[in-house]
């Protein structure tokens, strides 16, 4: 039997001539009944078994690598919207498992960031500091008014902006508070994006966590990132949370401290094995049926 | 203004022409235009865009889209895939009006020979106007629906062929306007006569009216003598001026019910005329017959009392009228009077849209469409009340930060309909019918490339000609040939060539064969022709047809020697007394070929040809006849026409310098055998055995009549002849016809062969393996069709013939009956495939040993019970039918395609008689051959000979059967699979209409992204090939029996969707633990995760069409050209600050997350339809497999 890969590995046909442009080869026109396939690879069951095998070993691999990268990770979840009355500033005491450089994120959950008309109320253009007529901003801020009066507000306008998050937290270790590091919460795109006017009164982590808020987010389960400790930290902390954001019946607020990975989570890692499995599994039954199945017999 | 003129014309009850006049202004001009646009309404060719209802639909979509609170996309992303079908077709539309431009301005400007002002002059077509007196000739196109007022031929005749009409290749006489036949041609230019005739009507077959002569015309009004050289028969003296009074002095006015009469000598009269006017009145070479040979006897037998004053018809009938659209023939040139133009004439009232023809898979995606439509429905509904639901409840939980605006719960439900009727319009799949056309049409031209379906095997192939190569002429009919069940076959020159030859010859008692050189030899001596009964036989032969000799060569003067050696007898009275003489006909004469309306004709005046009587001159009034190197010359006093009634047609002729007449009748054995008093007692015998042999018999009778009585008959036959108006004449005719062709002497039994086509065997036996019914319906009589069925291997030898006749109904039906109830013959796919076999254990068996024969009139009364007929039919291998009319072709047609299985049908013939039959079926094919074109025009495919029909629908139909089906299921599920991301993101969402696939996609999805992959498929897709389908032609039944297209396959592709938009959609929310991690830190959003979605949906749609169609070349270009194209464009896109990722997206895909989630989610979406299909393939082999099994074993 031949090796179905090696057909695969004729690259001088890939990018040939008739391959690379739309140009008919010279004998028979595209346009002609090819009477002979040069190339014409079929699903045979021996073909679809190696399929399977060589997905399955792409898919266990990285999801090994994923795993491994993980393995160090460790996080830290903890629900403050029951414990802290809302108005108040609270001190939770937590006990850590060892983080190196954990991020903190604040999870709120069932808030429909991306329902459509939250998401779209948001004038992009006044966000770059471009100049924005009121009638335009009246209807890109829906169900906010853009401006009264005709006079532009300085503060931007739509519900994304005007609902921002703002509680605070920190980290007190033995009584001092844990340095929160703010500059990778927002993307650098969207720091060139908007106009350094933009906030340019509050503090620059302020302003980072604002421009990272306004990126909305895919579900109702909401996690953003508030900032990274510069520091490895382990054992009994507190946490210091100014709760102001009011959140209803069904919603709740998180803290979250993770550290470790960079390449998603562990259930990523998990699912990516599993899918491996799946494949082999798959090649084993295709083995199974060439083994068992007797092929249909033309009379 | 246009439009007013004509549609008052419609209404018009008669109008009056005045001829020669330029003030007929009231009536429209000649001038046509079938362009529908013109520079100042090309707008309306984007409206009438509209008219197609997914343009609509989506026009729709784009306005509620622009509603600010409905709005769902940018408007920009519905506007453009919209803006691009659109100018898809306004091309297309364009190019179509263009050609009609193009066609409508060659029609105008072809140059017209006219009258004005007296003289002749070429116009433009388009200049032509209602009164004008124009001249045709030969071989032209008449522009005009025009009167005849003259005509160069004999009894003023003017031949036509109406093909262009109604189809009918036979040519049909058109007589000249009484009152002005008389005139010579030279004063027709200055005819100021007036027609009044009725409005014009689609009727092809009315017209009535009346001719004035106008009494006193002008004088000066003549054609001066220069210009008399443009009429090419008027010889300079026969033009010299005519005073018109001295003429008109011959039109004897009588006053008969109130209108004018006229009594002119009538045309057939032309000795009375030519005594009264020998210089004035138009040469009449023609009626020379009567006057110097003929008539001059009959007047001294019988006297002239049928000379004299005719009264002259001055009614306008059907047989004056010329329409547009028919070309003159046979004869030189006509003068015609214009009475309707342009649009008004018959043809442009008759062209209506040809019926366009559907394919059966057309109805399943419109059915497929519908669903669409009720799941488009059920799902906006269903959304819409979920998101009213949704509000009401954030509403009553408080989600303060959403701000949501307090509405009427119909407001509510209303807005998020129509948001919802945006965001799932993508289910109903508008590029499919783009794709359709688009692919149909290449479908289309590759197949009228395909260099295996062309006649010339060497040179190159002159495209345009339908006798070398397919022209497909419905593109939309391309799949349907790939599932046909009934093929209704013509026989004459579909499966057989048209070629007649004679084969077998009985004259008197001998019998001979011919040659392969054309010689006859008896089989017992081998000799040749000596017998004087043979030779008379021959002569016989040339004489009683009307074919046409054309001498190639100047006829070589016949020696001295030659004409020693052969017998000067004379055919006479004592002909067919037998008398032998030792007569070889020692050389061949001169080469001449024949012209022959009706090919057996030919092949008999052939044979007489190559056996030394020669045909060598056929005028109207005599024929000459090289009689072994002898000239002979008969003058023909009579032609009693070939009807398929009489079945049979005679010449009565007088030999030169002899008395007495000769008849001689030729027709088929079943009336000729009635009339032939002395047949030889064999003569049935040798019928039979010359039917059985595949041979077409005609009997040949003689008879000699005294001088006496034939003059009595031919003036009482010439008298009846000139009978205006009465109804009893074609019965007195018969009679007349009854007295000659009675008591005829026994002259020969002719058998001719028609040979078959090439490669008609194979090809049946191909079509036969492949399931499809054979039904052959022919002109030719029963023991003929039986013949050819065997030797076209259609018939086997052990097979049971079923053969229906007769008129009783019982005794029909109880035969149809009893074939019914042995049952259906098992189809081909469960005689070939054990798997078949297994699930259906009573339906093998061998091919059924039953045919069923069946005659025109049993046919007739079988029609009347069109199921019995079927199912009768369902039994049999094959049927055959006799004696078939036209008509009958097409309600056998009918009859099995209205069956309560609904099969599809397909015809094939070559024939004008075939066009009905060729319409009626679903699929027409027309095979352009010795009968004209006419059946090659009319029909949706046109192939050059019968044996591409197996490669057209095995090959080609199956082809882009299969191929259209996998297009439009795959077009169906990458649309499906978009909308159902929208459907499963909502509960995510609140059902707040939120899109999931990121904007650019909607707009460049169907029209960029994933556009040319199903089109590729649809082009190029082979799942078996060619030769493989051509040799194992079972691989084409499945797809009668069942359609690739039925629940199932919804059902399971369905199923397949849902589990594919699932899995890439949980795969990714899933690795979106914390929104989505990069390595600095920071998360992704709804940005992230709908690039991510878009991409792997993306590249599961483009993966999957491999799994369909396999690995080739053109899908991996056109593949990764659309990666390319979406790539670009999802970067692009960020110049115009459309992009949630704002320049970071090959960051994003690039990620751990990215690829990650990519990879798992398209190769968990896949899994199931690979795994499937390898199962597939290997449990249920398709057919692919199949063949190359079959090679393996060699069982093919």
């Amino acid at each position: 039997m031949r090796k179905p890969f090696m057909r695969f590995a004729r690259l001088h046909k890939v990018f040939s001539r008739e391959t690379l442009f739309i140009v008919p080869p010279k004998r028979s026109s595209w346009l002609k009944v090819r009477l002979t396939h040069t190339y014409r690879p079929t699903l045979t069951p021996m073909l679809v078994l190696q399929l399977f095998v060589l997905i399955g070993l792409i898919q266990g691999v990285l999801g090994m690598a994923i795993l491994l990268t993980n393995i160090r990770s460790n996080s830290f979840t903890v629900r403050y919207d029951t414990i802290c009355a809302l108005g108040s500033q609270c001190t939770i005491p937590v006990h850590l498992p060892p983080m190196s450089k954990p991020t903190i994120y604040y999870v709120i959950d069932t808030f429909y960031q991306n329902h459509k008309d939250y998401a779209d109320s948001v004038s992009p253009d006044q966000l770059s500091g471009r100049n924005v007529s009121c009638s335009r901003l009246n209807s890109e801020c829906y169900p906010l008014r853009g401006c009264d009066g005709g006079v532009c507000p300085h503060t931007p306008c739509g519900l994304r902006f005007a609902t921002r998050f703002n509680d605070t937290i920190s980290v007190q270790v033995n009584g001092t508070e844990m340095p929160i590091d703010a500059s990778h919460v927002a993307w650098d795109t969207d720091l060139k994006k908007y106009s350094p006017s933009f906030l340019k009164d509050e503090p620059e982590a302020e302003r980072r966590r604002t421009i990272a808020w306004m990126r909305v987010g895919p579900f109702s389960r909401l996690p953003k990132p508030y900032g990274q400790l510069t520091d490895t930290i382990s054992g009994p902390a507190s946490l210091v949370v100014d709760n102001h954001y009011p959140v209803h019946m069904g919603q709740a607020k998180y803290v979250t401290i993770r550290s470790g990975s960079t390449t998603g989570s562990k259930a990523l890692g998990w699912s990516m094995v599993l899918g491996g499995l799946v494949c082999w599994t798959a090649a084993m039954a295709v083995r199974w049926a060439i083994e068992h199945a007797a092929p249909m017999v033309v009379a | 203004m246009a439009l007013r003129k004509r549609k008052g014309a419609t209404a018009e009850a008669s109008r009056v022409i005045q001829a020669n006049t330029p003030s007929n202004k009231a009536y429209a001009g000649n001038k046509v235009s079938t362009a529908q646009y013109s520079l100042l309404t090309s707008p309306l060719l984007l409206l009438s865009q509209f008219k197609k209802f997914s343009n609509l639909f989506f026009l729709f979509v784009a306005v509620i889209n622009l509603i600010p609170g409905v709005s769902v996309f940018n408007p920009i992303n519905i506007l453009t895939p919209i803006v691009f079908i659109l100018t898809v077709g306004v091309i297309r539309e364009l190019l179509e009006d263009l050609g009609r431009k193009k066609s409508d301005m060659r029609a105008n400007r072809a140059p017209v020979s006219v009258y004005r002002e007296g003289r002749l002059t070429t116009a433009r077509c388009s200049a032509l106007r209602p009164g004008d007196v124009i001249v045709v000739r030969e071989g032209e196109e008449v522009p005009a629906d025009i009167l005849v007022l003259a005509s160069s031929d004999v009894d003023d005749v003017a031949y036509v062929q109406t093909a262009n009409l109604d189809g009918e290749t036979a040519l049909k006489p058109r007589y000249a306007l009484g009152p002005t036949a008389a005139l010579p041609e030279a004063l027709l230019g200055s005819w100021k006569g007036t027609v009044t005739v009725n409005g014009p009507t689609r009727n092809l077959d009315f017209i009535e009216g009346r001719v004035d002569t106008e009494p006193e015309p002008e004088p000066e009004a003549i054609a001066p003598m220069d210009e008399m050289k443009h009429t090419p028969t008027a010889s300079p003296q026969d033009a010299k001026p005519v005073n018109m009074q001295t003429l008109h002095r011959l039109v004897i006015p009588t006053a008969r019910k109130g209108s004018m009469q006229y009594l002119t000598p009538g045309p057939r009269v032309g000795a009375g005329m030519q005594t009264m006017t020998p210089q004035r009145v138009k040469h009449r070479p023609g009626l020379d017959m009567f006057s110097t040979s003929a008539v001059e006897d009959i007047e001294s037998d019988a006297g002239s009392d049928i000379l004299g004053l005719q009264p002259v018809d001055p009614s306008v009938s059907l047989d004056n009228l010329i329409p547009r659209g028919s070309k003159l023939a046979n004869t030189t040139d006509a003068h015609g009077l214009v009475v309707y133009a342009g649009h008004e004439t018959k043809m442009y009232l008759n062209v209506t849209k040809a019926h366009p023809k559907t394919s059966r898979l057309d109805r399943q995606v419109n059915i497929v469409i519908l669903l669409c439509i009720v799941l488009f429905a059920a799902l906006i509904i269903g959304s819409a009340v979920m998101s009213t639901g949704f509000s009401y409840y954030m509403q009553r939980a408080d989600h303060w930060y959403l701000e949501l605006p307090r509405e009427t719960l119909l407001f509510a439900l209303g807005k998020a309909m129509l948001s919802y009727f945006v965001l799932y319009a993508m289910i109903i799949p508008l590029s499919l019918f783009v794709s359709l056309e688009v692919t149909r049409f290449i479908q289309s031209s590759r197949l009228s490339r395909d260099p295996a379906m062309v006649d010339v095997p060497d040179g190159p192939v002159d495209r345009s000609d339908p006798r070398q190569r397919v022209i497909s002429r419905t593109s939309a009919l391309n799949e349907e040939l790939g599932y046909v069940r009934h093929l209704f076959c013509d026989k004459t020159g579909t499966l057989t060539l048209n070629d007649m030859v004679l084969r077998r010859m009985m004259a008197g008692d001998a019998v001979y064969d011919v040659r392969d050189d054309g010689r006859l030899e008896s089989p017992d001596t081998g000799l040749g022709v000596f017998i004087r009964d043979t030779r008379s036989a021959l002569l016989a032969l040339a004489m009683c047809n009307t074919v046409v000799p054309d001498n190639l060569a100047p006829s070589s003067p016949t020696s001295e020697a030659d004409l020693s050696v052969y017998d000067d007898d004379s055919v006479d009275e004592d002909v067919i007394k037998t008398d032998e003489g030792e007569i070889f006909p020692t050389r061949r004469p001169h080469e001449r070929q024949f012209q022959a309306i009706s090919p057996d004709e030919g092949a008999l005046v052939q044979a007489a040809h190559d056996n030394g009587v020669s045909l060598a001159t056929r005028t109207k009034k005599s024929v000459l006849i090289d009689y072994y190197g002898q000239e002979r010359k008969f003058s023909i006093v009579a032609v009693l026409e070939f009807t398929s009634d009489r079945k049979r047609m005679s010449v009565v002729l007088r030999e030169d310098g002899r008395r007495g007449f000769l008849v001689v009748s030729k027709g088929a054995d079943s009336v000729m055998l009635e009339n032939i008093v002395d047949a030889p007692a064999d003569v049935r015998r040798r019928i039979k055995d010359f039917s059985e042999a595949g041979l077409r018999t005609m009997v040949v009778g003689t008879r000699t009549i005294p001088s006496l009585i034939g003059a009595a008959w031919v003036k009482e036959w010439s008298r009846v002849n000139g009978i205006v108006g009465d109804p009893g004449k074609e019965a007195k005719l018969d009679a007349l016809r009854r007295e000659v062709e009675s008591s005829l002497s026994f002259s020969s039994v002719v058998g001719i062969e028609d040979r078959l086509a090439v490669d008609v065997a194979v090809t049946l036996r191909r079509l036969l393996q492949a399931n499809i019914k054979i039904w052959v319906l022919t002109g030719d009589k029963l023991e003929t069709a039986v013949n050819i069925g065997y030797s076209a291997g259609l018939l086997e030898v052990e097979d049971d013939l079923h053969i229906v006749t007769g008129t009783d109904e019982q005794a029909i039906l109880g035969t149809l009956e009893e074939l019914t109830a042995v049952g259906p013959e098992p189809s081909a796919v469960m005689r070939t495939s054990p798997h078949m076999a297994k699930k259906y254990p009573g339906m093998t068996g061998a091919r059924s040993h039953r045919a069923l024969v069946i005659s025109s009139e049993a046919l007739d009364i079988a029609l009347q019970h069109p199921e019995t007929l079927y199912l009768a039919s369902q039994s049999c291998a094959a049927v055959l039918c006799c004696r078939t009319a036209p008509m009958q072709k097409a309600r056998v047609v009918k009859c099995v395609r209205s069956s309560k299985d609904k099969p599809v049908t397909a015809a094939i013939g070559d024939g004008a008689n075939d066009v009905a039959m060729l319409r009626m079926a679903h699929v027409g094919i027309g095979i352009a051959g010795k009968e004209g074109l006419q059946a090659s025009r009319t029909a949706d495919y046109s192939i050059p000979s019968f044996r591409h029909v197996s490669r057209l629908m095995l090959v080609h139909g199956r082809w882009n059967y299969r191929r259209l089906v996998t297009m439009v299921i795959y077009c169906l599920y990458k649309n499906l699979a978009a909308a159902l991301c929208a459907l499963v993101f909502s509960f995510a969402t609140a059902f707040s209409a939120q899109p999931l696939l990121l904007g650019n996609t909607i707009m460049l999805y169907n029209v960029l992204y994933t556009f040319l992959p199903p089109v590729v498929v649809g082009i190029t897709f082979t799942d078996a090939p060619a030769k493989a389908l051509e040799l194992f032609p079972p691989a084409y039944s499945p797809h009668q029996l069942r359609s690739l297209l039925g629940p199932r396959a919804v059902f399971t592709w369905t199923v397949e969707t849902a589990w594919t938009v699932a899995a890439i959609l949980f795969v990714t929310a899933g690795s979106f633990a914390y929104g989505g991690v990069f390595s600095d830190g920071t998360v992704g959003g709804l940005g992230m995760f709908s690039l991510l979605v878009t991409t792997s949906l993306l590249l599961t749609v483009l993966i999957r069409v491999f799994l369909l169609c396999g690995v080739t070349w053109h899908l991996l270009w056109t593949s990764l050209l659309s990666l390319i194209a979406y790539v670009f464009c999802i970067q692009g896109m960020s110049f115009f600050n459309q992009s949630p990722q704002y320049f970071a997206t090959t960051a994003v895909l690039w990620s751990p997350t990215g690829v990650c989630s990519i990879i798992l989610a398209v190769s968990l979406a896949l899994a199931p339809a690979v795994f499937v299909q390898a199962w597939g393939r290997h449990a249920r082999a398709p057919t692919y497999v199949a063949v190359k099994e079959a090679f393996r074993r060699r069982a093919l």
